[in-house]
């Protein structure tokens, strides 16, 4: 149990340390305290009289506190204690850890309490591969406070602690010489401060508007807050209720304010990945909408505050083109990873219109739609401009940054995502399909917001015979004959890259699947090939590059089938997006509701339970907003005018359920599904929109 | 002779604001930038909105600022630095609506040597 990690969090503060509390750093895993993409604590280790502890019970008390019960030497059947400690860890703006040692005996007791203490300062990039650091670190005692210092140039981390028991401090850590009385208690409160100074010593947080440090009961009213405003969910089916309350917990618990924005935004996954990315903030937001649409107009004002200017080879940054992903650690700062912000995906441009026009469509807010007209353009321009490599109507992309860019750009971001049916990989650039249909939507989208919000019909005009022509266009290129399904990608020759993957399902989702089609691709999507029980899979089995433990070559990922589900539900195959969700849901029992980045493509049958991804991200944002997805595509929730469409059609699993006060531009709406696994309702001939 | 950041900001400062390629019209306030010295601390005041700027020595009441050296302003002004890497890097701090701040890496320039990715052979793009 104790080489199990835990984690709590608060937005991009957090700690993960092993089973009893301890932060022992290893290179594989990332251990230790972290804030803004730096380590501020990679040593955290407890002894009592020289001994290690050990774990009898630990408690996830709430998603930013947890608390161990611990006692020394080896347990064993007979737990015979004398002492115990119980250890309560908090996040709070830094990390706090209420120590208290009882006595369980007769006669008085002397301890010798010891906290072992240090910070590596390493940024999250270098974690699995520990370079010398370029800077100096030193380690000082101030007046019974240890602090550890780290400085490279002007760059300036340090980590400040202390205890509010009197302690011998040396440059190691903290020890407490103690005594307790027959049946008496000792206690200690430890304080971890990290600090990003600013040019003048202070905390660069506390000269921004923007950013503030959380105390603990402020983080419990918020988050009472937080659900309190959520949708109430009430079915029979218990797996999909705690799958919901757990989601809601996450995506409160992922939320961080950016120093550039005094909104809060959703973070995308720990440990990796505790910062803003265009792409899966973009996602979170429009799987979230129905539930907790307050996630969404920070994450387009910061989008279009952070939205490209100039080209930039590094950041493989150009006019207009959405962010893919913002760091705040040493190796960004000093340009040796190009994060600030990273530009590399071709994806997030095309899916900022089509948030901007769902976030209208849900909540009416028209005053946004209007104040980012001049981003949302410089987007849709993009998309011809910049994103079309070729000159031939499609987006494309290739890094030109050869050192630390990234070669896939799309979604599937990982080096071999992209093959050819006998496992070759395809020259760049690369189109792969479901940015043809992001862009098909977001001209389509667009095309909504030019006529009814910036008066300009003309662009409307146009930017729909554009989004016609791209859908004909797509259809003859991408479309494999001889199996009946899209292409994930064609390279530049024209050529289909062949293999059949689960980005069909983004296809359905966005509008660009000829509809005489859609039941062959629906068909294929939940057919052997794809399906494997548990999910839709990333690559068809038969693919040569499948792998069901590949990272987006043959697992399966729960956001990826909330947007198939979506799809699916979009060109009315309503039974086969059940199917998809019913079973994700399925998996997430065996994750404690909570649904991982993702797990393994093994045939269900084979394995009787998800096999999770083996360094998958734990909470994931978009797997979190998975389950809401879900929620939506079952009830068949969609924004028509001022009220609220609903139109239900359960899974088997679900005889009944109520989604109670669901927020929009109507106020708040109910909505009611009953299972009617007789009455089948006609498919739609055309696609919703 | 003057130095790159002062011609930078005299640059903006005629008697009419300066139309800015990618500003967003609705980014408005005024972002005091003081430059550190050997003569000591030099400011001014640049005035965003309406997708223009102008800059002023004239004090006025700024929304946010913006502070460096002037030999860290002087590259900055040149496109040898990148705004957001410096502020992390701490060449360069914020202070007030950093949001705001944060456009004025719309005026400054990309950096020197950038290639635009579509080659030069790119095809005609097909008409709608």
């Amino acid at each position: 149990m104790n080489d199990r990690t835990t984690n709590i969090l608060d937005g991009n503060v957090f700690v993960v340390c092993d089973g009893r509390g301890d932060i022992d750093a290893s290179p594989i895993y990332p251990t230790g305290l972290f804030s803004f993409d730096t380590r501020f604590l990679s040593t955290w280790v407890l002894s009592v009289n020289g001994e290690r502890l050990n774990v009898l019970s630990s408690d996830d008390l709430q998603y930013f506190e947890q608390r161990f019960f611990l006692v020394p030497g080896e347990p064993t059947h007979y737990i015979d204690a004398k002492v115990s400690i119980i250890r309560h860890q908090s996040i709070d703006g830094g990390f706090r850890e209420q120590l208290t040692v009882l006595n369980h005996g007769t006669e008085p007791c002397q301890f010798t309490v010891r906290v072992n203490m240090g910070a590596d300062f390493a940024d999250l990039f270098e974690i699995k591969d520990v370079r010398q650091k370029k800077g100096t670190a030193s380690t000082k005692v101030v007046e019974d406070k240890l602090r550890f210092t780290y400085e490279r140039g002007s760059f300036l981390r340090e980590t400040i602690i202390s205890s509010s028991e009197p302690a011998r401090v040396d440059e190691q850590g903290m020890s407490f010489e103690i005594h307790i009385e027959p049946r008496g208690s000792w206690s200690t409160q430890l304080q971890v401060q990290p600090v990003v100074r600013g040019a003048r010593g202070r905390d660069i947080r506390a000269t921004l508007e923007s950013t503030r440090l959380r105390a603990k009961p402020e983080l419990r009213r918020d988050l009472e807050r937080w659900l309190a405003h959520a949708p109430k969910l009430n079915s029979d089916w218990e797996v999909l209720d705690r799958a919901y309350e757990r989601s809601l917990v996450d995506l409160a618990a992922m939320r961080y304010l950016p120093l550039a924005d005094p909104h809060e935004l959703p973070t995308a996954g720990l440990p990796w990945f505790m910062t803003i990315f265009g792409r899966d903030s973009i996602f979170i937001c429009l799987q979230t909408l129905p539930f907790v649409p307050q996630l969404t107009s920070p994450v387009l004002r910061i989008l279009g505050v952070l939205q490209g200017s100039k080209l930039d080879d590094f950041r493989d940054e150009e006019p207009g083109k959405i962010p893919h992903e913002y760091r705040y650690g040493e190796t960004a700062a000093f340009e040796e990873q190009p994060h600030t912000p990273y530009y590399g995906s071709a994806d997030s441009t095309p899916l900022f219109v089509v948030l901007l026009d769902e976030y209208e469509r849900w909540s009416g807010d028209a005053k946004t739609v209007r104040n980012l007209e001049h981003e949302a353009r410089a987007a849709l321009n993009w998309i011809d401009e910049y994103g079309d490599l070729m000159g031939n109507g499609y987006i494309w992309y290739r890094t030109r940054n050869q050192k630390t860019g990234l070669e896939n750009q799309c979604w599937k971001d990982s080096w071999d995502s992209i093959s050819y049916h006998d496992g070759t990989l395809p020259p760049v650039p690369r189109a792969t399909c479901e940015l043809q249909g992001y862009a098909y939507d977001a001209k389509m989208r667009g095309a909504r917001l030019a006529r009814e919000f910036w008066n300009d019909p003309a662009y409307a005009d146009r930017l729909e015979r554009e989004a016609a022509a791209l859908k004909e266009r797509f259809n003859r290129d991408f479309w494999v004959p001889d199996g009946e399904y899209y292409a994930l990608a064609i390279d530049t020759d024209g050529k289909p890259v062949d293999v059949m993957t689960s980005n069909m399902g983004h296809l359905m989702w966005s509008g660009i699947v000829e509809e005489s089609r859609a039941e062959k691709v629906a068909g294929h999507l939940v057919g052997p090939e794809l399906f494997s029980g548990w999910g839709v899979r990333t690559l068809a089995e038969r693919e040569a590059r499948f792998n069901p433990v590949g990272y987006h070559v043959g697992t399966v990922w729960p956001f990826d089938n909330s947007i198939v589900a979506w799809g699916l539900w979009r060109y009315g195959f309503r039974t086969e997006a059940n199917l998809v969700a019913q079973s994700i849901i399925e998996a997430s029992d065996y994750f404690h509701g909570r649904l991982p980045e993702a797990f393994a493509g093994y045939e269900r049958t084979l394995t009787k339970y998800p096999v999770e991804y083996p360094t998958a991200c734990s909470p994931q944002g978009w797997s979190a907003g998975a389950t809401l997805l879900f929620l939506r595509t079952m009830l068949g929730l969609d924004p028509h005018e001022n009220h609220l469409a609903v139109d239900p059609e359960l899974p088997a699993a679900v005889g009944r359920m109520e989604l109670l006060d669901i927020p929009g531009r109507w106020g708040h709406a109910d909505a009611f599904g009953r299972s009617r696994a007789k009455a089948r309702p006609q498919r739609h001939a055309t696609p919703r929109r | 002779m003057p130095d790159a950041t002062t011609e930078f900001f005299e640059r903006l400062s005629g008697s009419r604001p300066v139309p800015v390629a990618d500003l967003p019209p609705t980014v408005k306030g005024t972002i005091r930038v003081d430059i550190h010295g050997d003569r000591g601390i030099e400011h001014w005041y640049v005035t965003l909105g309406k997708g223009e700027a102008l800059a002023s020595r004239k004090q006025s009441r700024p929304n946010a600022v913006v502070r460096g050296s002037r030999q860290f302003f002087d590259r900055l002004v040149r496109g040898e630095e990148h705004f957001y890497a410096s502020v992390h890097r701490n060449e360069i701090e914020l202070e007030g609506n950093s949001a705001l701040a944060a456009h004025l890496i719309r005026l400054l320039p990309g950096s020197p040597g950038a290639h635009d990715p579509r080659p030069a052979t790119r095809l005609e793009r097909p008409t709608a």
